[in-house]
């Protein structure tokens, strides 16, 4: 079967550019779906999903963007636009590879398009600012950037062999790509595992118990975007359990620390319904930026304290601040029914508040246990174990409840 | 001879995800080399051990392996390694795969290699700044999304287009394409465009332009190009990243700058436009040393400073010591009456003792010899009549080189 890469471009400016990509791929065996998110002027070449087709797509007429010329605008609508547009032709089997090439605007607006398309489909962006900070064009994506190295302004011998390279590139991911590559359907199901530094040894006895078991794990960093790179799996139907261990950016989101989780953290799975395994891991702890090296601000110095390193100092909340973060874990769950289920280890819930850690402190496990008690919804199934919890027994128990758990659900289906 | 794709990383920590993008590359009709770059357990089943990758440190394999200090493990691989892969007669593209230490070996590597030749990186940092690791370069970064860190569904399928995107670019090269016009290069800041844009204005439309401004990157991707063969000739009017690289500016160039053309005899019209200047940041990040220099504030994130005839007679010994070196046809060109926008008479900068320096440092160094002419012009830079005649000094050059 022929595979057909698709090109997204401003094809008001970057015509001649299109035309020469379009014609490399045709010579090395592929079809080609051009489709032009313009909004300037007409197409300088010919186009298969036209700039007004695309506008239709993203709500608006084409021509009522182009006599309204609020550029922000018109950008949203046609990156909606392309947006549906692409993901259509890829549930039809129309497309297996997307290429994008652009300066600025253009690689900002098809990275846009890109961060909306599932993992696992292949996306390039051939792009004049690819050495340089791409964070916010990659996000938590699988983006391939390749720098054009010169302009992007008419071609020239230089930008022939960049395009020609990319060609190829494109071609070839599509020619291996399946369509099944990025939904659920998987030799083995996948558990998502969220990890902290001071977790890590529990995470490693986790992955042989689930593999183990026939699963694959996938770890997370849970300071921040690796949560939210999660959640993004869940709602891509990625995973078939989660194995939430690490919640140090829910403690920092309430306390201004470093990790702080984004609103939606902890909330995804539950709303998918999806097995999980929740542990307050990690949340004995703050994550706090310091100005000067091994220092202790004001707020901190009667706090029982450590240092991550010299820069970043983990105070132990108090019995309030604990509470808080208890409420916040507590309101996020709220809408969890049984497919939840919290575990907590009694002896400490990171390494740090472990018998012989820096935040050992068994009067504020005891705080922390009450405000679980008293703050949790009832409706969430609590499991409690007499361990630590990077210990062997926790982590196999938790092991056994979250596979018990999927186990059950897939006899159910 | 048939071009492989050499897989490098390091094979202690990484050996399966390796590994599998092997096996992805055979699937789709490539052929894998596999190359270990560990330098705490090096992997002996890998298809170029590490060990055999240490031994083209110029110190040998003891200065790179055995080292108690990672830091210096990785620079010294690093090294290696980019040794290593220009010794490679078939190299077809280059895929890697790492976190921060791996992503350091091999996009310095992949630097050293010309434009063109596929370079794909997989990193879990390749959602951040890349600019150190792809530099002035064609590196395709993938991003690893988690860590790599076992195979899983993400891991395999990242791993797996990254291969695939490498054994498309392999196997679907380009005929060589006769070029319709001549590529030519030429350097610029703002205070030379009247002169560039003069002379392409003569150069086009029998030639294409690749301009690239003098920000010691700019340098950078004007050298890599002409070294990647994709210059025919060269207008190297504005050598300014010199001042910065020896008096401690912003904009530096390398100890190579110049060097493509010392390997690449292409014909060559150079001059030393900006070097009047040195540059720095917004006004308050000048450093203290430099307290009593001539400055002029060019705008709000921008200073420039006067360079004094000491500092330009060493730029001049920097400059003709490389010119001397260069085979192909070489014209320098000496704007008399001053080298920047900035430094005519009546101009901020004006400061014939600095210039006179800066010229008699390049007369005195200047040897002789049939493939280069020192042509000295009672103009500025900026005088259409210099581009004329630096226009005329290229074409008579352009019979003599060899492409």
């Amino acid at each position: 079967m022929s595979k057909r890469v698709a090109i997204l471009a401003t094809l008001d400016t970057k015509g001649a550019e299109v035309d020469y990509l379009r014609g490399e791929i045709r010579r090395i065996g592929g079809e080609v779906l051009v489709i032009d998110f313009g909004v300037v002027g007409a197409a300088a070449t010919s186009t298969d999903v036209s700039a007004s087709e695309v506008a239709k797509a993203g709500g608006k007429a084409l021509d009522e963007i182009r006599k309204n010329p609020n550029r922000a605008d018109a950008s949203a609508v046609m990156m909606r636009g392309a947006t549906e547009i692409i993901r259509k032709a890829m549930a039809e089997d129309r497309i297996h590879s997307l290429i994008s090439l652009g300066g600025t605007q253009g690689t900002n607006n098809a990275a846009h398009v890109m961060q909306d398309l599932p993992y696992g489909f292949p996306k390039l962006i051939v792009s004049t600012l690819a050495s340089g900070n791409v964070a916010p064009y990659v996000g938590i994506k699988d983006i391939a950037m390749m720098p054009s190295v010169g302009d992007i302004l008419g071609l020239n011998p230089l930008l022939r062999r960049i395009l020609t390279n990319a060609a190829g590139a494109a071609y070839g991911m599509a020619l291996a790509y399946r369509p099944g590559d990025t939904a659920a359907a998987r030799q083995k199901p996948m558990i998502a595992i969220t990890n902290l530094g001071v977790l890590t040894q529990g995470t490693m006895r986790a992955i042989k118990l689930f593999e183990a078991k026939g699963y694959e794990t996938i770890v997370f960093h849970a300071v921040g975007n690796g949560g939210k790179a999660m959640e993004q799996m869940i709602r891509e139907g990625l995973l078939a359990g989660v194995f939430d261990y690490g919640l140090g950016d829910i403690a920092d989101a309430v306390h201004g620390g470093l990790r702080a989780a984004d609103a939606d953290r902890l909330t995804v799975a539950a709303a998918h319904r999806l097995p999980q395994v929740v542990v307050p891991g990690g949340i004995d702890h703050l994550g706090i930026q310091l100005d000067a090296p091994n220092t202790v601000p004001e707020k901190y110095r009667t706090h029982l304290y450590g240092y991550h390193n010299p820069m970043i100092l983990v105070p132990r909340p108090k019995s309030d601040e604990m509470r808080a973060i208890v409420a916040e874990i507590a309101k996020r769950l709220a809408g969890a029914g049984d497919e939840t289920v919290l575990m907590m280890p009694l002896r400490g819930v990171s390494s740090y508040s472990a018998k012989g850690g820096a935040l050992y402190d068994e009067k504020a496990d005891a705080e922390l246990l009450d405000a679980i008690h008293s703050l949790l919804p009832p409706a969430i199934k609590r499991i409690e174990v007499d361990a630590g919890a990077e210990d062997e027994a926790f982590v196999a128990a938790a092991v056994t409840q979250l596979t018990g758990m999927i186990a059950q659900r897939r006899n159910a289906a | 001879m048939a071009k492989r794709i050499y897989v490098i990383g390091t094979c202690d920590t990484k050996g399966d995800e390796l590994r599998y993008a092997c096996d992805c590359l055979r699937r789709a009709g490539a052929k894998p080399v596999l190359v270990d770059v560990s330098t705490a357990a090096p992997d002996e089943d890998a298809d170029v051990t590490a060990a055999t990758v240490a031994g083209h440190h110029p110190d040998g394999r003891d200065a790179v392996l055995g080292l108690g200090d990672r830091g210096r493990a990785v620079s010294a691989m690093a090294e290696a390694l980019k040794r290593y892969l220009l010794t490679r007669k078939d190299v077809g593209a280059v895929l890697g795969l790492g976190g921060s230490g791996n992503t350091a070996i091999v996009t310095e590597a992949m630097r050293a290699l010309p434009v063109g030749v596929p370079k794909i990186m997989v990193s879990t940092l390749a959602s951040g700044n890349v600019a150190d690791f792809v530099g002035p370069t064609d590196i395709m970064m993938l991003h690893a999304v988690t860590d790599i860190a076992g195979l899983n569904a993400i891991s395999r399928t990242v791993i797996g287009n990254a291969a695939h995107a490498a054994a498309g670019m392999v196997q679907h090269r380009v005929p060589k394409a006769r070029k319709a016009k001549a590529a030519i290069g030429y350097t610029m800041f703002g205070v030379t465009t009247t002169c560039v844009n003069e002379i392409r204005r003569r150069m086009e439309p029998a030639a294409e332009s690749f301009v690239f401004h003098a920000t010691g990157t700019g340098g950078q991707s004007f050298d890599k190009l002409a070294d990647s063969g994709f210059l025919d000739g060269a207008f190297d009017i504005t050598t300014t990243e010199v001042a910065d690289y020896l008096v401690g500016g912003v904009l530096p160039c390398t100890a190579d700058r110049f060097g493509a053309f010392i390997r690449h005899p292409i014909p060559y019209v150079g001059s030393v436009g900006a070097c009047d200047m040195v540059n720095f940041g917004p006004r308050s990040t000048v450093p203290a040393r430099f307290a009593g220099r001539k400055f002029h504030v060019h705008n709000a994130h921008v200073t420039l400073m006067r360079t004094t005839p000491e500092e330009n007679a060493r730029i001049g010994v920097f400059i003709v010591e490389r010119l001397n070196r260069m085979s192909g046809p070489v014209r320098f060109m000496l704007p008399l009456k001053g080298v920047s926008g900035i430094d005519a008479a009546g101009e901020p900068f004006h400061d014939p003792d600095a210039d006179a320096a800066l010229f008699d440092a390049i007369r005195k160094g200047w040897q002789p010899a049939r493939n280069r002419k020192l042509i000295e012009l009672d103009l500025h830079i900026n005088d259409p009549a210099f581009a004329a005649a630096a226009v005329a000094a290229y074409k008579s050059t352009e019979k003599l080189g060899r492409r």
